[in-house]
């Protein structure tokens, strides 16, 4: 070979490592985007599912993550359903997110939320990184960062979104287990893109009963949303797709915001439910105080009746497969089911503040128990010690003095640690410890301290009062954590 | 336009593109445009001021020059007798004195009036206000990019023009080239014309090992300024901006990485200037030896800022010590003293006079003044004290030829010019003053900062603190195996292609975790209420 040419051949093997690695790394220090929820996992996760296999594809912001249950209209309905969403993702990052859903993927529908058409400007924030980030690099991304870059808020950070080392090098001293996760492809969930959110919005004098449409109200939504709606109407259709528009409620609903979907819905004859509309919120039995978040999110308990409902909307509008007749497309749902049921389960205890419901049945046994903190200001009842016997205390711990002591116990799942002592000024008890799941796990009590460790995590909830934690230790995740109080012979829960 | 950042290494690969094609036979055409690009982003309007220093030189050089000329001419007449020869001499070199000092007052003029006007005139209000007269005068003066490094470079090519030492350049263009050079405007090294313009003048073919060799020098100049001088400099302004609240230890800690920051700076900087002209084909003077493996502050001073040391000595320290003053200082006390100390009295003047220039270079104010006074008087007194000392070593038997005694003066080498730093790193000469004696607060060294964390709270956590006394350790390996004369890049390129390629891969990965650049990824940016 000419000398010439090795050296070519040289400095293009160079140049190759050099981009392969860069990418590699890029790929290790982009944030695994975890929290209260694993947006890459659950990116990566649609990534990975097989090609044309999803039949019903959610898009939007996390309003539509929290509101639609891809496994629910499975068992529903046996629909193959996935959502695919992300916090604060505008229009914009809807229509990129459609174009690159149909490069493996040609749903039957595409149950689009819209709820971020009300806004008249762009709201693009930092948080469009997760929408971004975790869109696979391609022609689509580099179109998606030029579409973001045409936001003015995001210009003076454009080289961050070509090359995003350039933000994201700093983390080199907080990488943990979730950034290699994702690298080594672990990127298994359990609820098919669902978030189940946690939290009740509460009574309020006026409860939001929804809105009454006024077809003469002036459409409020910028031209760029506008323009988006239309964009990503179009784009289903050309992939043979059925785009159907809803809204989730929220009080700062209005004629205006509904009128500019519904304009562009009736121009395209695109099916648009607008969950805000009071009629149909009556309909479906949705309580604002009770089925959505603080944060005006669908909740837990409200993503059962709104995914109910689209689902049998879906069924009676379109010809969707049934894939429970089919027990070869139906395995991976039904390998999934477990899984998801468990989530449930956790969602459902989170809900719980009744003792006697809380405590009605003995805790799993792969739960970590730990009760960690003060003692209670009046004496238990024995129905208060029967509730504490099903969280596996044992009978010394039970039977202690707990108006007068300091706590720090743990049982179940391979871990035993039991210290109660007289609570006075000098008390401090204190524990480190590995789980089972090779978490580390860091305790200490005084009387007017209270800390729960777990890999670095703060789980106690009050300083004061008894602070129960339960530990997945197959999952390694805490399943829950509360603090006890008493009032009148009962406990009273706090998260 | 920062040597670091996108901007320059997007300019690089365009510059570099075209030398080695469509410029291949014009390179110093391209060179000179792509000097004046880079010198335009650092301001359009201040680009007059190199033209004018350039074109001044140029014009001065070629009158210089044809009096050389003329004398020559005149002189190698064998016909004339030896006293006309004589007065011809006398003649031309009055002429050409004019000539060499109009240069010098229009040049260093431009230079001292942009740079010291502010200073001087800070100085007279102070002085005035001693004496109760109230009055203050300032001018909004910018520094051109590079002012102190071409003015002193054409500064030398018009003395050594004086000196005879080599012909004038005749093309304009070709003296702005040597003046403006990219790679070396911003931080030197000081050039001498006789041994860059040839170079640059000349074309150079693209040779793939050189070239290899040149970004290699590059990578590692990226290395050291964005790794090791930006990461360093993290610590030193945060401590800086708590300094009246601090003692002891947080201050020496300071201290000792500003004195590597500087280095790396300087160093880093001067590296990717090397590399880039390796590239090209043009070699540039190497500016520091390990500085911080002196054994003594004249050997520090051999090692640091190789070019300007250079500068001094050959254009201030030896023609001061031949003015008559000087040498007849060196003829009394060589009569009266003996040669030993004659030979020490007679560098007192020069010694004086060039650390005064070299303090008032390195910036206008006062502190400046009181570093350069610093280093005078270590250097004089190293030269004072060199006899005594090894009398005395030689007195407490102690073994100069061991790794401990060489320690021992490289560590108090680097103390002695780590204080003189307290200069830079103060605001002002009080400022350095205090900062001193809270460093040597002996009845509060504060040695519980080593483990109460504070030492986390100047800008650097845990990991970066740590990493970065892990980078000084490495640099002093890497240093202590080069004293020992191991050139590593060559070390580097003898070994297998997969090894090489490991390390460069390594080194770019290094540069793009750790180096200081970006905006930064601020985790609490992130944070959205429940998701």
């Amino acid at each position: 070979m000419k000398p010439k040419a090795i050296k070519l051949a040289k400095i293009s093997g160079f140049a190759l490592a050099a981009v392969l690695m860069i990418f590699f790394l890029t790929q290790l220090f982009t944030p695994a985007w975890t929290g209260n929820w694993d947006y890459r996992k659950s990116f990566e996760s649609f990534y990975k599912l097989e090609k044309d296999s999803v039949d019903v594809l959610a898009i939007g912001a996390s309003y539509g993550g929290a509101a639609v249950d891809s496994y629910q209209l499975y068992e529903e309905h046996g629909y193959s359903a996935y959502n695919l969403f992300s916090v604060h993702q505008t229009m914009v990052g809807h229509y990129y997110w459609a174009k690159e859903a149909f490069k493996r993927q040609h749903p039957k529908i595409l149950l689009l939320e819209t709820s971020y058409m009300k806004h008249e400007k762009s709201q693009h924030n930092e948080n469009i990184r997760k929408s971004y980030d975790c869109m696979h690099w391609g022609l689509n991304k580099l179109m998606y960062a030029k579409a973001l870059r045409e936001a003015d808020e995001l210009s003076s950070r454009f080289l961050s979104y070509l090359f995003p080392l350039y933000l994201y090098h700093t983390r080199w001293s907080e990488l943990d287990e979730r950034d290699y996760e994702i690298i080594l492809g672990d990127v298994a969930t359990a609820t098919r893109g669902f978030a189940m959110r946690i939290g009740r919005y509460g009574t309020e004098a006026e409860p939001y009963a929804g809105i009454t449409p006024d077809p003469a109200a002036a459409g409020i939504s910028s031209d760029n949303n506008r323009s988006y709606l239309k964009k990503i109407i179009q784009l289903c259709r050309e992939n043979g797709t059925e785009p159907v528009l809803y809204t989730t409620c929220t009080k700062s609903w209005s004629p205006g915001a509904h009128n500019a979907i519904s304009e562009i819905a009736d121009q395209y004859e695109v099916a648009y439910i607008d969950l805000n509309d009071s009629a149909l919120m009556k309909e479906l039995g949705l309580d604002y105080a009770a089925d959505v978040t603080e944060d005006a999110h669908i909740n837990y308990f409200g993503a059962k009746k709104v995914t109910a409902y689209l689902g049998n909307y879906l069924s009676e509008h379109y010809e969707i497969p049934d894939l429970r007749t089919d027990a070869a497309a139906s395995a991976e749902f039904e390998a999934g089911l477990p899984g998801y049921h468990y989530e449930q389960e956790k969602a459902e205890r989170l809900f719980v503040t009744d003792p006697a419901e809380y405590f009605a049945e003995t805790i799993d046994p792969r739960y970590v128990v730990i009760a960690a903190g003060n003692g209670f200001s009046e004496d238990l009842s024995e129905e208060q010690k029967a509730q504490l016997r099903t969280l596996g205390l044992s009978e010394s711990v039970i039977g202690s003095d707990w108006k007068n002591s300091c706590y720090l116990v743990m049982t179940g799942a391979g871990s035993d640690a039991e210290q109660v002592e007289e609570s006075d000024e000098e008390t401090y008890l204190s524990l480190y410890d590995t789980l089972e799941s090779g978490d580390a796990c860091q305790i200490t009590v005084s009387p007017s301290m209270t800390s729960v460790k777990i890999k670095e995590q703060e789980y106690a909830v009050s300083p004061g009062t008894l602070n129960i934690v339960l530990y997945d230790t197959a999952l390694g995740e805490t399943a829950d954590n509360i603090a006890l109080s008493t009032s009148g012979g009962q406990f009273v829960i706090t998260r | 336009m920062e040597l670091t950042g996108i901007q320059f290494l997007l300019f690089l690969c365009v510059v570099f593109l075209l030398y080695f094609t469509v410029f291949r036979k014009r390179q110093w055409v391209l060179l000179l445009a792509a000097s004046i690009v880079f010198y335009v982003f650092a301001g359009v309007k201040y680009i007059v001021f190199i033209v004018i220093s350039s074109l001044v030189t140029w014009l001065i050089g070629l009158k210089i020059q044809s009096l050389n000329d003329r004398e020559k001419e005149i002189v190698s007449d064998k016909t004339l007798e030896k006293e006309i020869i004589k007065q011809h001499r006398a003649e031309f070199l009055k002429r050409r004195r004019f000539w060499m000092v109009l240069d010098l007052l229009i040049n260093l003029g431009i230079l001292c009036v942009i740079k010291y006007t502010n200073f001087a005139l800070q100085e007279v209000s102070l002085l005035l206000e001693h004496f109760g007269i109230q009055w203050s005068k300032s001018f909004s003066f910018v520094l051109p990019l590079g002012i102190s490094f071409y003015t002193f470079m054409l500064v030398s090519y018009i003395l050594d023009l004086y000196w005879k030492r080599y012909r004038a350049e005749t093309n304009f263009f070709r003296m702005l080239l040597f003046a403006s050079y990219f790679p070396h405007i911003t931080q030197g090294p000081l050039s001498r014309y006789n041994k860059l313009a040839p170079q640059l003048a000349q074309n150079h073919s693209f040779d793939y090992d050189r070239a290899a060799k040149g970004l290699q020098l590059m990578l590692w100049g990226f290395f050291e300024k964005l790794v090791i001088a930006d990461r360093l400099a993290i610590f030193t302004n945060g401590v800086y901006s708590r300094w009246k609240s601090l003692n002891g230890l947080p201050l020496v800690v300071a201290i000792i990485f500003f004195s590597v920051r500087l280095y790396m700076d300087f160093q880093g900087c001067m590296d990717i200037g090397r590399g880039v002209s390796q590239v090209f084909g043009i070699e540039l003077e190497l500016n520091f030896n390990h500085p911080y493996f002196s054994k003594t502050m004249p050997e520090f001073w051999r090692r640091w800022h190789i070019t300007l040391g250079a500068w001094f000595k050959e254009y201030l320290l030896y023609p001061v010590s031949m003015t008559p003053l000087c040498k007849n200082l060196t003829r009394v006390t060589r009569r009266k003293y003996g040669a030993a100390v004659s030979r020490v009295v007679s560098t007192i003047i020069p010694s004086i006079c060039v650390w005064l220039v070299t303090g008032i270079w390195h910036g206008a104010a006062v502190r400046y003044i009181f570093w350069g006074f610093y280093h005078g008087i270590l250097i004089i007194g190293s030269n004072i004290l060199e006899i005594p000392a090894e009398k005395a070593v030689a007195a407490m038997k102690i073994r100069k030829d061991t790794f401990s005694y060489e320690l021992f003066q490289m560590t108090r080498t680097f103390i002695l010019s780590a204080i003189g730093r307290i200069f830079f790193f103060a605001a002002n000469a009080v400022e350095a003053r205090a900062i001193f004696f809270r460093m040597f607060n002996f009845r509060n060294p504060a040695l519980y900062t080593l483990w109460d964390g504070s030492m986390y709270t100047y800008g650097l956590d845990q990991y970066a603190y740590y990493l970065a006394w892990l980078l000084i350790a490495m640099l002093w390996g890497i240093g202590m195996v080069q004293e020992r004369g191991v050139v590593i890049r060559d070390w580097i390129g003898k070994q297998n292609l997969l090894f090489r390629w490991v390390l460069y891969l390594l080194l770019i990965a290094s540069i793009l975790i750790l180096g200081v650049y970006g905006k930064g990824y601020d985790a609490s940016k992130f944070v959205y209420g429940a998701f």
